[in-house]
């Protein structure tokens, strides 16, 4: 007899006591003791602050609490005011609302202190616009720029040869690229910190993210063979991306055998994240941050329940490289670990290839899409994956709505849509 | 023929030239874009034509048609990109897949797509998705140049880089490279003349948007025949300077004309800035065309913003503009940054400008620009 798993697991009230707390002790470090910080993009290589024991704040983090904590509607509203047409990116630019709100009462936390610099990786054609603007808002701090070379070939199976076979999957000539601007970088945060580069102690976080990556490969094996899911999406969610974002710390490695060691003793136990588990989906895309209760919309009725979100294993598949005992070589596979995460997560043949694997793991029955309006680089591969997945035998709806503008989101459609989808594609 | 019949021809039919020389055995390589160095391509012998958007070629997408495309009726078969791309993709870009997805550009034996905005890198990867969903489809080979805007030292080595690569790739010695710069530098003086007979209201901003197209689609030897033979011409009292997205079609440039103000300047991609550089033929042929492409040819991607600021602002003034229309198109996720810091720019120096917001690629509204123009127009003194 499958048991309704408890509300929350006692991993996912760590992980988040541990991000708020970590958030206000950095907020007290910069504020009080003028301790250096840095915003970063998300797929920028927070790895070399880290080492330097400089706090990151990744802008889609920030972006995806505004939203949980239902701000922004408000925040978007001050854009507009501005003078920002509706259709410009939202998800990389609500912090940019929540400072040039000047607010702290408001924003979450108490909102972003003066930084020390932004990095930003110019992956997009916008990015450099927003940093520039977000710069000025502070009063003039530096932008580093990270420009973002891209693979002339998408070969075959990245979540596999990427992690040993890096060299030649991510292409020596944007390889050595990308090392020359990682060691821009870290000469600029050690001239804008005084602090030194540690070398021995980013190989040491290095290896602990391969460690966090095996811990999560762990986990989703566990969690893509059972029957029924022990744990909501909701629950996944939160003990993953609470160690990407600190990964390389001693805590991220800590908390995931935590989770991994709870999950197993539900598992054991027959936990059920839905008791009548009928069907199970996939989430593509991004978060939807401001109402992940939609993620268990329709375990109820249909015993629909979403399994896997590309968050669940990114950790393992996207970020482990395995390297030489060599700085020199653990630098590189740093530099190969950001340099195609967007053709990993939104570009085709990557994108659509690694979730119909997930999907075959996962034993999934339909996927719903979010394709985001208003941020359309997370966008832009979507309708190609959905021809691979349906190819593969993987219905899938789509939902064009964005991530974390709660404006744009009709819920009662919404579930209108996904309902009709599973009376008419999916239903047995 | 007159000069003017004859670029009017080379917009009309774009494939045209390339068409004839590869009649005569002459390879063909297109590009698109303008940061793909031709110079390169002519050195290897090949004849160099620009690909562009075509509003008249596909239909708008829509979720119905998409979703239609899966249950793969072959009569009611709606075009590749409504099947295959995003709703959100430029129109521009829509328009360039159907054409080379569909075997439109197969006089082409290769395509160089450059890495100059995200839509470029986005047609690039899914055009290589296309044939590896549909192998039987006949398309040119694509190579991507990855040419990035970043000004600084690190990015001027890795474009280096990827421009021997390029190099490498379409063989052609060094003279001849050294060679097809001077003949590149030919067109873009004449382009210069061009301008400052525009700029002196003895040429239309529509004659010179056929000038500028047919200098990508002809040879440089026919286009400088072509347009040293032009006329003067009686431009419209008015001038006025376009911003934003890139021009596909003279339709804007012919509006204003009708409505009595000449488009003497255009900051638009692809427009005037992207010919204003000369390339230095002084210096070392391949790292000549590397700074010059990744430093002088401006792209949606070229920053800081202060430095592409001055240099509009520069164009304003060296061209005597005395209003200006932003044009964005209906999914702009870029121009939108800087609009309202540009219009204050404006407004500081009392020049009137308006603003084509969220202009569909295939079916504008035709009677909203006028609208707009006319309004725009009117606000400029006499």
């Amino acid at each position: 007899m499958n048991r309704p798993v408890q509300a929350r697991l006692a991993s996912t009230l760590a992980a988040n006591a541990h991000q708020k707390e970590a958030f206000q002790a950095f907020r007290r470090r910069v504020l009080e003791d003028g301790e250096p910080y840095v915003i970063a993009d998300a797929v920028a290589p927070a790895e070399i602050l880290h080492a330097m024991d400089i706090h990151v704040t990744p802008v889609v983090w920030y972006s995806a609490i505004i939203a949980a904590k239902q701000l922004s509607p408000y925040y978007f509203e001050q854009m507009d005011a501005r003078g920002f047409h509706e259709r410009l990116p939202r998800y990389t630019s609500l912090p940019l609302m929540s400072t040039l709100d000047n607010d702290p009462e408001r924003a979450p936390y108490g909102g972003l202190p003066k930084p020390m610099m932004i990095l930003s990786r110019f992956r997009d054609d916008y990015s450099q616009r927003i940093s520039e603007l977000w710069a000025r808002a502070y009063g003039g701090v530096p932008v580093f720029g990270l420009d973002a070379s891209s693979s002339t070939t998408l070969g075959e199976r990245w979540w596999d040869r990427g992690l040993t076979d890096w060299e030649a999957m991510y292409e020596s000539h944007r390889l050595d690229f990308q090392v020359a601007q990682l060691e821009g970088l870290i000469r600029t945060a050690e001239t804008l910190s005084g602090r030194s580069f540690d070398q021995v102690e980013f190989m040491r976080q290095m290896g602990r993210i391969n460690e966090a990556g095996e811990l999560v490969a762990e986990i989703r094996d566990m969690l893509a063979a059972a029957r029924p899911l022990p744990v909501p999406l909701t629950e996944q969610l939160a003990n993953v991306m609470a160690p990407t974002w600190d990964r390389g710390s001693a805590w991220s490695v800590a908390h995931l055998k935590a989770f991994r060691d709870e999950l197993k003793g539900l598992v054991a136990a027959g936990a059920a994240a839905c008791p009548d588990e009928r069907l199970r989906l996939l989430w593509i895309g991004n978060g939807l941050w401001f109402n992940t209760g939609f993620y268990r919309a329709f375990e109820e009725k249909y015993g629909a329940v979403f399994v896997w979100s590309m968050y669940s294993n990114f950790l393992s598949d996207g970020y482990r490289r395995y390297f030489r005992d060599e700085p020199e070589h653990a630098l590189r596979a740093l530099a190969s670990r950001h340099i195609s995460m967007n053709e990993q997560l939104h570009v085709p043949p990557w994108m659509a290839d690694w979730i119909v694997e997930q999907a075959r793991a996962y034993g999934a029955d339909g996927a719903v899409m979010l394709v985001p309006t208003h941020d359309r680089m997370a966008s832009m591969g979507s309708r190609l994956t959905r021809v691979a997945l349906e190819r593969a035998g993987i219905p899938v709806v789509e939902l064009h709505a964005n991530m974390v503008d709660a404006r744009l989101w009709d819920d009662a459609a919404m579930i209108r849509t996904v309902e009709r989808f599973i009376e008419q594609r999916l239903a047995r | 023929m007159s000069a003017l019949d004859i670029l009017h021809a080379a917009c009309d039919d774009p494939f045209a030239a390339a068409r004839a020389a590869r009649e005569r055995g002459q390879r063909v390589v297109a590009y698109l874009g303008t940061s793909v160095p031709v110079e390169l391509i002519r050195a290897g012998g090949a004849f160099a034509l620009q690909l562009a958007g075509d509003p008249a070629v596909a239909a708008p997408a829509s979720r119905v048609a998409a979703s239609s495309a899966l249950a793969a009726d072959a009569s009611t078969q709606p075009p590749l990109s409504a099947t295959y791309l995003d709703d959100e993709f430029d129109g521009e870009i829509r328009s360039l897949f159907d054409q080379i997805g569909g075997g439109a550009c197969n006089v082409a034996d290769l395509i160089v797509i450059p890495r100059a905005s995200n839509g470029l890198l986005y047609l690039y990867y899914s055009l290589l998705e296309l044939r590896r969903l549909e192998p039987q489809r006949r398309f040119p080979d694509l190579l991507l140049y990855d040419v990035l805007n970043t000004p600084d030292w690190t990015t001027g080595q890795y474009v280096l880089d990827r421009t021997r690569a390029l190099h490498a790739a379409l063989k052609g010695s060094l003279d001849s490279v050294q060679a097809a710069i001077t003949e590149a530098n030919a067109v873009r003086r004449e382009l210069h003349a061009l301008n400052a007979r525009r700029r002196a209201g003895r040429l239309l901003g529509s004659t010179w948007w056929n000038a500028l197209r047919a200098s990508r689609t002809l040879a440089p030897r026919d286009w400088l025949e072509a347009v040293r033979a032009l006329p003067d011409e009686d431009a419209p009292a008015k001038r006025l300077l376009l911003k934003g997205y890139g021009q596909d079609t003279p339709v804007l440039y012919l509006q204003a004309e009708s409505l009595g103000a000449n488009v003497v300047a255009d900051d638009h991609i692809g427009g005037e800035r992207t010919a204003q550089a000369l390339v230095d033929e002084d210096a070392e042929p391949l790292t000549a065309l590397a700074g010059h492409y990744q430093r002088r040819v401006p792209t949606i991607r070229s920053w800081p913003q202060a430095s592409e600021d001055a240099a509009w602002l520069a164009l304003l003034e060296g061209s005597g503009a005395q209003g200006v229309l932003f044009y964005h198109e209906e999914f702009d996720d870029t121009f939108g940054w800087d609009h309202p810091q540009q219009t204050a720019l404006l407004e500081a120096r009392a020049v009137p400008h308006a603003l084509l917001a969220r202009q569909s690629y295939h079916a504008p509204d035709r009677g909203q620009q006028r609208a707009v123009l006319a309004d725009l127009i009117e606000r400029i003194a006499p």
